[in-house]
């Protein structure tokens, strides 16, 4: 009886420690460890952007990148651009919602006035960049079914490889059949993504690299990374600068009034 | 003149004496940009001026951090050879603002925009104009006390105009100044004579009153829409032409033009929103003219109210060639009178009544885009521009563009039909 009862609690014990296992490896627990580590209440950052063409011609573009999670969960995304004189005091504030479309303007100095952007158009290039609108955004768990498949090393370091396909009306929305992720095991950060177009073709890279712990933070961020367009030979380079998190960002800044005052 | 250069003075010392005050206005940034601009028309007119030639420096001036108090100095030379009446030495804008978590207050001379439509605008109209070229028109300040109010969603302004600045327009040799038809049938003997024109001084409304200007603006943001409603009570910039003649000899006819300034009353509306990855965004007002009190009406030509409306659509594509994004934007422009009320066709208030304006912009790069607009009325006289423009190097474009005007010499656009022209812009921002 004794060996009996023994033998009914291993197999539950069994079940539970494979199941906690299975839980804490699919690909939804590990994105949203990422989400821990990537997401803060607020943050911001400078950042220098190269524009590489195929045949190395370079151009360099600087800007501000602030960004905010409220307390509904709406992520807000706000990008000034600094340098060159002739694109200074472009603008690009962007409002997720969870329940409605999000809001997207853009202000552009020649015209005085920001302008409403449709935020279907996730496949536009940004500001002449590889990266699309949509690329802008954070991981929204709740647009991507996320599949582990597996576990891999990248530039040495121990990953987790996840299928990122996009459902509900991202499906309709975004450029892409699917993304492959490898997310590093020790910070959850993704030092790779290959971007897969709706005919499964790999058509855009992302790599990143130089990891740090920022100061005054837990957090650690890349420092740089590089958006390779395989179909174009054409790449943008950021390169990260001054990060700081958690100052108690106004909402306002994220808003047309902040867009047009600032030029 | 003396007046903006004063205001000038009185912004820089006040901007001196806060620097000298608050540690925040801790640096000064100016940023501008030098052009040249040359344009020359495919048939040359005798008489008139042919071409452009212009240089252009603008410089602005602003605080590069500040926490309440800005100013801005928009200022810009201009030296056109070919039309020496283009040149000038302009203080486009120049402000003082003092701003809060809830509102801004504004003082001084000041761009007004009021406009959603993306190629054309009816509601925009604040601020006065440069028309030297009527297919390149530019905005000019407007001395202004203006104030903005914020609450969460709803922008409220509003902007006290003291002053009522006209538009600039073409000099008499200009090709876009419709000259006076040379010869006309005397009156009286029914026989061709010569006719001659003399411009009188233009008349605007006489007391201080009537001179200034109001303007009320409501915004909202609701749900995916940006909303506004506007009000307008002024004086309307485009002047109706009152025509004295009188004989002078056996053989000429001499014609007196007076503009004539008279009020207007507009009420405006304005949205945008996106339907899926389609832009939708438009305006309209309606337009009702008035005289002020003891003032003559032109002969004759005061508007009938009217109202005008923009809805457009817009949508950009991605990868069209290679990974370069088109831009589609189409408009619907119309005009709707009062009691069958018949404007000209060929008056610049009224000239896109039923228009179809479609734009498209297509990158190519980085550094390259073309695009193409053409505007087609029912009137049946029409407009194409198609435009090339590169960047060789960070801040520096090169824009190469043509003009092609058709139209019946009573339409609009068919004044102009002997002003297709190509163009040429260089242009360095630092």
């Amino acid at each position: 009886m004794r060996t009996k009862h023994l033998s009914i609690l291993l197999t539950l014990l069994t079940l539970i420690v494979f199941s906690a296992k299975a839980q804490k490896n699919d690909g939804k627990s590990i994105i949203e460890k990422h989400k821990i580590q990537e997401d803060s209440d607020d943050q911001f950052v400078n950042i220098k952007m190269t524009l590489v063409n195929k045949k190395g011609k370079e151009r360099v573009r600087s800007m501000k990148w602030t960004r905010k999670t409220d307390e509904l969960d709406n992520n807000s995304t706000l990008i000034q651009f600094k340098t060159p004189a002739d694109v200074k005091g472009t603008g690009f504030v962007s409002i997720e919602y969870a329940d409605r479309e999000d809001d997207r303007w853009l202000f552009l100095p020649a015209l005085k006035r920001s302008r409403r952007i449709s935020s279907s158009n996730d496949g536009d290039n940004f500001m002449g960049s590889d990266y699309y609108y949509e690329d802008l955004d954070g991981e929204d768990l709740d647009d991507y079914n996320y599949e582990l498949l597996g576990e891999d090393k990248f530039n040495g370091i121990e990953c987790y490889k996840i299928k990122a396909v996009a459902k509900g009306e991202k499906a309709k929305t975004s450029s892409y059949k699917h993304r492959e992720l490898w997310v590093r095991k020790d910070t959850y950060l993704i030092p790779l993504i290959n971007y897969y177009d709706k005919n499964g073709t790999l058509t855009k890279k992302l790599t990143s690299s130089d990891m740090k712990k920022i100061d005054g933070s837990e957090k650690y961020r890349f420092m740089k990374s590089e958006m390779v367009n395989l179909s174009t030979d054409h790449k943008t380079i950021l390169s990260f600068d001054s990060y700081v998190f958690d100052q108690g960002i106004d909402k306002e800044v994220f808003s047309k009034r902040h867009l047009e005052e600032s030029f | 003149m003396k007046c903006y250069v004063s205001l000038l003075c009185l912004l820089l010392i006040g901007s001196n004496t806060y620097l000298w005050g608050q540690s925040t206005l801790s640096k000064i940034e100016i940023n501008g940009k030098v052009g040249i601009d040359y344009f020359a028309y495919f048939e040359e007119e005798e008489g008139s001026i042919n071409e452009r030639n212009q240089v252009k420096a603008q410089f602005r001036l602003k605080p590069s951090k500040a926490e309440h108090v800005r100013y801005l100095v928009d200022a810009e030379y201009r030296g056109d050879a070919a039309d020496p009446s283009r040149s000038w030495f302009l203080v486009r804008e120049a402000y003082l603002e003092y701003t809060t978590k809830y509102f801004d207050i504004r003082a001084g001379k000041s761009i007004v925009k009021w406009a959603t439509a993306d190629a054309f605008n009816v509601v925009d109209f604040l601020s006065p104009k440069d028309y030297s070229d009527f297919i390149d028109i530019e905005d000019m300040g407007i001395l202004n006390l203006g104030a903005k109010l914020y609450l969460n969603d709803v922008k409220i302004s509003a902007h006290v105009f003291p002053d009522p600045m006209l538009h600039f327009l073409p000099d008499p040799a200009s090709r876009w100044t419709v000259p006076g038809a040379p010869m006309t049938y005397d009156p009286e003997t029914n026989r061709l004579i010569h006719q001659k024109f003399q411009y009188m001084e233009s008349r605007l409304p006489e007391s201080r009153m009537d001179k200034m200007q109001y303007a009320l603006k409501v915004e909202y943001q609701w749900k995916g829409w940006d909303l506004a409603i506007g009000y307008y009570h002024g004086m309307n910039r485009i002047a109706w032409n009152h025509i004295d003649s009188r004989k002078i000899g056996r053989d000429t006819l001499l014609l007196s033009v007076t503009p004539y300034y008279h009020g207007w009353d507009m009420l405006s509306f304005e949205f945008a929103t996106a339907l899926g990855s389609v832009g939708l965004r438009g305006e309209g007002a309606y337009f009702s003219n008035f005289a002020y009190d003891g003032q003559e009406i032109a002969k004759g030509n005061l508007d009938d109210p009217y109202f005008q409306y923009i809805i457009g659509l817009d949508k950009t594509m991605a990868n069209i060639v290679g990974e370069n994004n088109l831009q589609l934007i189409f408009q619907w422009h119309h005009e709707i009178t009062k009691g069958g009320y018949d404007p000209p066709a060929n008056s610049i208030l009224h000239y896109l009544r039923e228009s179809v304006i479609l734009d498209a912009k297509l990158a190519l790069g980085v550094d390259k885009s073309m695009s193409l607009r053409g505007v087609y009325s029912t009137n049946k006289d029409s407009l194409i521009e198609g435009e090339f423009n590169w960047k060789p190097e960070e801040g520096l474009g090169i824009t190469l563009s043509s003009t092609f005007i058709d139209g019946r010499a009573e339409t609009f656009f068919g004044q102009y039909t002997n002003n297709d022209r190509v163009r040429l812009q260089i242009e360095y921002s630092f």
